[in-house]
């Protein structure tokens, strides 16, 4: 997870170890050693903070062309919308994410929704 | 048990906060809602209100007011500020109880609220540096008001009438005329209020003028 600012991440982080079958692998405050953990670090899941444009940063199309098995969760700093991408797959826009609906997307890993998707 | 309102208009933020304070043994979440016209029905259940500095059109800031005016015993914690110490004190002014950072820990958010909920604070060094500083500038415009008003009590009737007028941008002719009286007159007036007020112009003199309005 590479997740600012520092409460929505702890917040995040704190949740992840709560629920089973969740192993939440490192926490980054930024991008930057992100490919390098990756490395050495395997995951399923990379969740990630969209840049201020509300865009995916730079770095998520190199992790996903290197680590085709990994999906990035992206989430806005200030948790308004969220962005799901895979290997192969258009990215999936989640408007107004509620926990339930990032939590069931990390978890139904392998399917694939919706274009875009209006949460509660 | 601490009960906590949630306030904020991103529900992923509020579902968050409330998964972790659901996980404290001595709090209690007491709902989420996303206005501050939602919230101000709901104060009354709650002993704590968590508010993000995020609502629409400034109204954090004006709920923050109207908490602390209506309903003095509950408790308002400000979440997601910014670091600046101008943006924490405008709501320490307005009446928030407590504040937590965007750069902060969830212990510092628990150890926020369970603070408030007593009645106590916990400031940053920085902060507290910010609050003394303003204290001490609160405390000399008070002093400078009551020393300006035993000042300006000592003026006669006349005298204050002659710095209305100079406050209203007149001259000393034009005040003569409208006091119908000498400008010799006038001068003595004018020269007796500098004298007594401890200014040496009568710009100086004119922002005494509020005080007289006040008294």
């Amino acid at each position: 997870m590479a997740v600012e600012p520092r409460l929505f991440r702890d917040m995040l982080s704190r949740l992840f170890r709560r629920i089973e079958g969740l192993h939440l692998r490192a926490e980054l405050s930024g991008p930057s050693g992100l490919e390098l953990l990756l490395e050495q670090a395997e995951a399923q899941w990379v969740v990630i903070s969209l840049a201020p444009d509300g865009a995916l940063p730079e770095v998520v199309n190199r992790i996903v062309a290197g680590h085709p098995s990994i999906s990035i969760l992206g989430v806005a700093e200030d948790g308004s919308g969220a962005l799901v991408k895979r290997a192969g797959t258009p990215i999936r826009v989640i408007a107004h994410p509620s926990l339930a609906l990032l939590l069931g997307t990390m978890q139904e890993a392998g399917q694939q929704g919706p274009d875009v998707t209006e949460g509660d | 048990m601490i009960r906590v309102l949630l306030v904020t208009q991103i529900g992923l933020i509020g579902n968050l906060a409330a998964a972790i304070l659901k996980g404290e043994p001595d709090i209690e979440v007491a709902g989420i809602v996303t206005s501050a016209e939602e919230a101000m029905g709901r104060i009354p259940e709650c002993d704590v209100v968590l508010v993000s500095p995020r609502l629409p059109d400034g109204t954090a800031l004006d709920l923050t007011c109207l908490i602390t005016e209506q309903y003095p015993m509950v408790k308002v914690v400000i979440f997601g500020l910014s670091e600046s110490s101008e943006h924490v004190l405008r709501y320490v002014e307005a009446g928030a109880a407590g504040y937590v950072v965007r750069d902060s820990e969830v212990e510092d958010l628990l150890s926020r609220i369970r603070a408030a909920a007593q009645d106590r604070a916990l400031v940053s060094p920085e902060i507290a540096a910010s609050l003394m500083s303003r204290v001490a500038t609160y405390a000399q415009i008070v002093t400078n008001a009551e020393t300006g008003r035993k000042v300006t009590a000592a003026l006669t009737r006349r005298e204050r009438e002659v710095l209305a007028l100079i406050g209203a941008g007149l001259s000393n002719p034009e005040i003569a005329g409208r006091l119908v009286i000498e400008v010799g007159t006038v001068k003595r007036h004018v020269h007796n209020i500098l004298h007594k007020l401890g200014v040496r112009s009568r710009q100086d003199a004119a922002a005494h003028l509020f005080l007289l309005e006040d008294g």
